[in-house]
């Protein structure tokens, strides 16, 4: 009872932090205010027994999204941040309300012939997902049952995903150069005037980075016992670098540059898709790990599989979420 | 089975590609493709277990005549686009040519993918890969075309949303993604609301994709301001894709009962609606390529509708347009593309006389256009007559009028086209092109545009055969 | 109401997440909110997705060694779990790239307001 009341309370948080976020006037204020409904929301998934969907918004949401944002519009004037009384700031309200309010009561309707929150006699508990429960462990070698979904039965998807955000990537890069431009990088002006200045947070920030590093290999290869795996290894490891970059000043002081992470974001996908390969030339179907011809025995062959795999979405992540960091960036660059 | 597999895989792009590997790599694809869809005509549609996992518990490739037809289609227009290209590219950085290169080849496999898989969730990935792709080829267009490429980024999504919604309900009901697990469980899952909301809101979300009226407002914009060879690819292929997933979910997946009865006769109206709106906002336009848009729209509502009535002559009408449409569309958006920088306007003025500087283009260019209006021999006619029939043994007269009063639209604003092209004075050449005597437009440019339109008199001239051969077995079972 | 006794709230809370965020998608101008309703949409589908997965009595689908054989454990059902952290990262490439256009546009036309865009296109 304890927890429905606190997963409510969490859900009601995050409603109301969406409208507020909505409502506020001052840009920046909404996008810290969105940084917290995704908090809230990673809450109400701990709390929703769905511990990999938390970590993984809480990594993703709360953080790798507010940073974007708050890139993309700290160069805006706050004549554009700012939403006063000049603009309208909404329109059509009667209109969108009209639309909306009845899909509510529709969707209303349709819950009600949905099965009850956590029935375990339901159409999802008893098709399909009791084989993972009852054979994942011993077929994959995964305790983390979520693991074992997303990088063995479920591994095109994944791969799938991947390909996502390399898309996602790529097309920032075509979007951001401009019409005849080159790379995010290229421009000489004034630079990504980020650099704190403060040596208490040069210092902190230096000794973060180790320990970030060591947790992202930690949670990419402990991803098979507890929640984590190759997505949140990689958004760590990206967060590093992107934390040095806010600190230190930006791109061009750092030994990391935007080109090593497009390599890294299209070798991740490549190092993934390889390991599909050679299944498939050892006589298996793609991306059927059973089929590499490692001398172990089968269910450890599939554990060494999905660790490739996983560090394949590790590296391909944090190449791409540094590359998307970097084209948002340097738009200041004055690159045309 | 290898084959199959690495048709989508092409999009394994590293940043310092060659634009061969852009050529090549579509090539093969449809190499593949075909390679697929004859194994399927065969000896039936076969299943490809990815992972080594069989379904419902992994996720499977199915490739039947129709999943494997529309593979074919992408696959080859995919494989002309990326030669018509070259010249484009050519004008651009290395660098920013290698990144279109590979979000071309993203989309097209994206695009492959929800053409070949068999589980429900595996099409919203590709689907997003393909949106993603798109949205970043469409916005290298210049500065109008960003905005028009964000506006149809917000959209794209909330359909995407949509259709990812609807699935989950289809999940709460059933336990399942996978299409033919779905297909058997739904049945008995019963229905009520729940049902019939899943269904709405993934129709709905593939509508939004497929640019149906009225939900078509992101796509003249769209596909007005994005570089030529965009908008070729993406006006020929994306819709009938989306077009191509609400056949799947439509026929294949939903069970016969009464929400997808209503959701059928909903479209039909809105479809007809749509055929009318969009050849009537297509003749007023200016500049072409917009007209072209809403001419798509008007088209894509043709196919809805032939989705809808839903017997057997309505669909084949359907499956035939789709591909009729595809080919032609890539073909005039290809020829209006390439013509020389002079005419870079667009609009209906700077046609004139276009039959003199590019003649072969502009053959091809009406070609194409008399098969979107329906004139034999051309493919178009003969995928309206299907239609016509479908709409008289389903007896909506109605439809059936809105069809012939379309086809007279149609039929007007191109002709003011080709009126211009051939019978205006245009201006004459410069005297420095006079001097050079410079060639029509590059091969490149032309070639996939002479093939493409070649290709519509061919589907024309050879539609019977192409309905017994592929779409007849393409068809669901009614 | 027989909604919260039949215990299904959360789906009404993840469909108001839903509708709050096309509402603002709808009737905000400014770009930047819309990118944020967007978002929040999402978030509300997976809202939805995660409450299929809940088991009353359940614990997250990790599994415990050490049991005594016999023993059933109600573990949370882990697909949906997976097919929403597929979701998440296409949410985020789209914001990521929902960025980048914005960016391009507020170079260009000094304006993240689409009624002001509106204006500017016209001029």
């Amino acid at each position: 009872m304890i927890d429905v009341l606190v997963a409510l309370l969490f859900l009601l948080l995050m409603v109301v932090c969406a409208v507020a976020a909505l409502r506020v006037k001052d840009l920046l204020a909404a996008v810290i205010i969105f940084g917290a409904f995704s908090f809230f929301s990673a809450a109400f998934f701990v709390v929703q027994d769905a511990l990999d969907v938390a970590f993984t918004e809480a990594a993703v949401g709360a953080v790798i999204t507010t940073v974007f944002f708050v890139c993309a519009i700290r160069r805006t004037t706050p004549r554009v941040r700012w939403i006063g009384r000049r603009q309208r700031g909404s329109y059509y309200e009667p209109l969108a309300l009209l639309l909306l309010v009845p899909a509510l009561v529709v969707l209303l309707q349709a819950a009600a012939d949905l099965p009850p929150v956590g029935d375990g006699a339901s159409a999802p508990f008893t098709h399909v997902a009791p084989y993972y429960i009852e054979q994942g462990h011993e077929q994959t070698g995964a305790s983390n049952l979520v693991t074992a979904v997303l990088a063995d039965y479920r591994g095109y998807d994944t791969l799938g995903e991947l390909t996502v955000i390399f898309t996602a990537g790529v097309a920032c890069l075509l979007v951001v150069s401009g019409k005849d431009g080159g790379s995010p990088r290229q421009g000489q002006g004034k630079g990504v005037r980020f650099g704190v200045g403060s040596p208490v947070i040069d210092a902190a920030s230096r000794l973060l980075v180790p320990f970030m590093w060591l947790f992202a290999t930690y949670v990419l290869v402990h991803g098979h016992e507890s929640p984590g795996g190759g997505f949140q290894g990689g958004v760590i490891l990206a967060a590093s670098i992107i934390l040095l970059r806010l600190v230190r000043g930006g791109e061009r002081r750092s030994a990391f540059t935007s080109n090593h992470a497009l390599t890294l974001a299209c070798a991740g996908p490549l190092l993934y898709g390889g390991i599909g390969v050679a299944s498939l030339l050892f006589g298996g179907n793609f991306l059927d790990y059973g089929a590499l011809p490692l001398p172990l025995d089968p269910t450890e062959v599939r554990v060494i599989g999905t660790l490739g795999i996983e560090t394949g979405v590790m590296v391909g992540v944090t190449g791409v979420l540094v590359l998307i960091f970097d084209t948002l960036a340097s738009w200041d660059d004055g690159t045309v | 089975m290898v084959a199959a597999m690495v048709v989508p895989l092409v999009g394994r792009v590293s940043a310092r590609l060659a634009r061969d590997i852009t050529v090549v790599a579509p090539a093969v694809a449809l190499g593949c493709a075909v390679m697929a869809l004859r194994v399927a005509l065969d000896s039936g549609p076969w299943h490809y277990h990815l992972g080594g996992w069989a379904p419902p518990w992994g996720i499977e490739y199915v490739v039947d005549p129709l999943g494997g037809g529309m593979a074919v289609l992408v696959a080859l227009l995919a494989t002309l686009v990326a030669i018509y290209s070259g010249p484009y590219l050519r004008a651009l950085s290395p660098r920013r040519a290698a990144v279109f290169n590979s979000l071309f080849l993203l989309l097209t496999s994206g695009l492959l993918g929800i053409t070949l898989t068999g589980d429900l969730f595996n099409l919203y990935v590709f689907l997003e890969i393909s949106s993603l792709a798109a949205y970043g080829l469409l916005a290298s267009g210049g500065e109008r075309a960003v905005v028009a490429t964000f506006r149809y980024l917000l959209i794209g999504t909330i359909a995407a949303s949509f259709y990812l919604l609807g699935l989950g309900y289809l999940y709460a009901l059933t336990g399942t993604v996978n299409m033919a697990d779905l297909a058997m469980r739904l049945p008995a899952a019963g229905g009520g609301s729940a049902m019939t909301v899943g269904v709405v809101l993934i129709v709905v979300g593939l509508a939004i994709k497929m640019a149906v009226f009225p939900l078509h407002g992101w796509m003249p914009d769209a596909y007005t301001y994005a570089p030529p060879p965009v908008t070729m690819f993406i006006a020929a292929v994306m819709s009938k894709v989306s077009a191509y997933a609400l056949l799947r979910v439509l026929f294949f997946v939903l069970p016969p009962t009464g929400a997808v009865e209503t959701a059928l006769s909903v479209l039909s109206w809105v479809a007809a609606g749509g055929v009318l709106a969009g050849s009537v906002l297509a003749l007023a336009q200016t500049d072409v390529r917009r007209m072209l848009a809403y001419s798509s729209v008007g088209q894509m509502g043709y196919v809805v509708l032939g989705l809808s009535l839903g017997n057997a002559a309505a669909l084949t009408g359907a499956l035939l347009h789709i591909t009729g449409h595809a080919v032609a569309k890539a073909c005039l958006f290809g020829a209006v593309g390439s013509l020389p920088r002079e005419t870079a306007q667009a609009d209906v003025a700077g046609f004139a006389g276009a039959s003199r500087r590019a003649p072969l283009t502009m053959a091809a260019f009406t070609l194409a256009a008399l098969s979107l209006v329906g004139i034999p021999p051309t493919a178009g006619f003969f995928s309206k007559w299907y239609l016509l029939q479908g709409a008289l043994e389903a007896d909506a007269w109605p439809f059936a009028a809105v069809l012939l009063v379309s086809s007279l639209l149609s039929a007007v604003y191109f002709f003011r086209i080709i009126e211009r092209i051939y019978f205006a004075a245009g201006p004459a050449p410069a005297e420095s092109d006079r001097s050079r005597r410079r060639p029509e437009v590059s091969l490149r440019s032309l070639g996939p545009v002479l093939t493409l339109g070649a290709v519509v008199l061919l589907i024309g001239l050879f539609n019977g055969r192409l309905v017994t051969a592929v779409i007849r077995h393409a068809l669901p079972e009614l | 109401m027989s909604l919260i006794a039949g215990g299904q709230l959360q789906y009404v809370l993840a469909a108001a997440l839903l509708l709050v965020g096309l509402y603002g998608m709808l009737v905000k101008t400014n770009f930047v909110r819309k990118l944020m309703a967007m978002n929040v949409m999402q978030v509300g589908v997976i809202v939805f997705f995660v409450s299929l997965a809940v088991r009353t009595g359940g614990t997250p689908p990790i599994e415990i060694e050490h049991q005594a054989p016999g023993t059933a454990v109600a573990y949370a059902n882990p697909l949906p779990h997976a097919l929403m952290l597929t979701a998440i990262v296409v949410s985020v490439s789209t914001t990521g790239v929902a960025l980048a256009l914005l960016i391009r546009i507020y170079r260009r036309f000094d304006t993240l307001d689409e009624a002001e865009l509106l204006d500017r296109l016209r001029e």
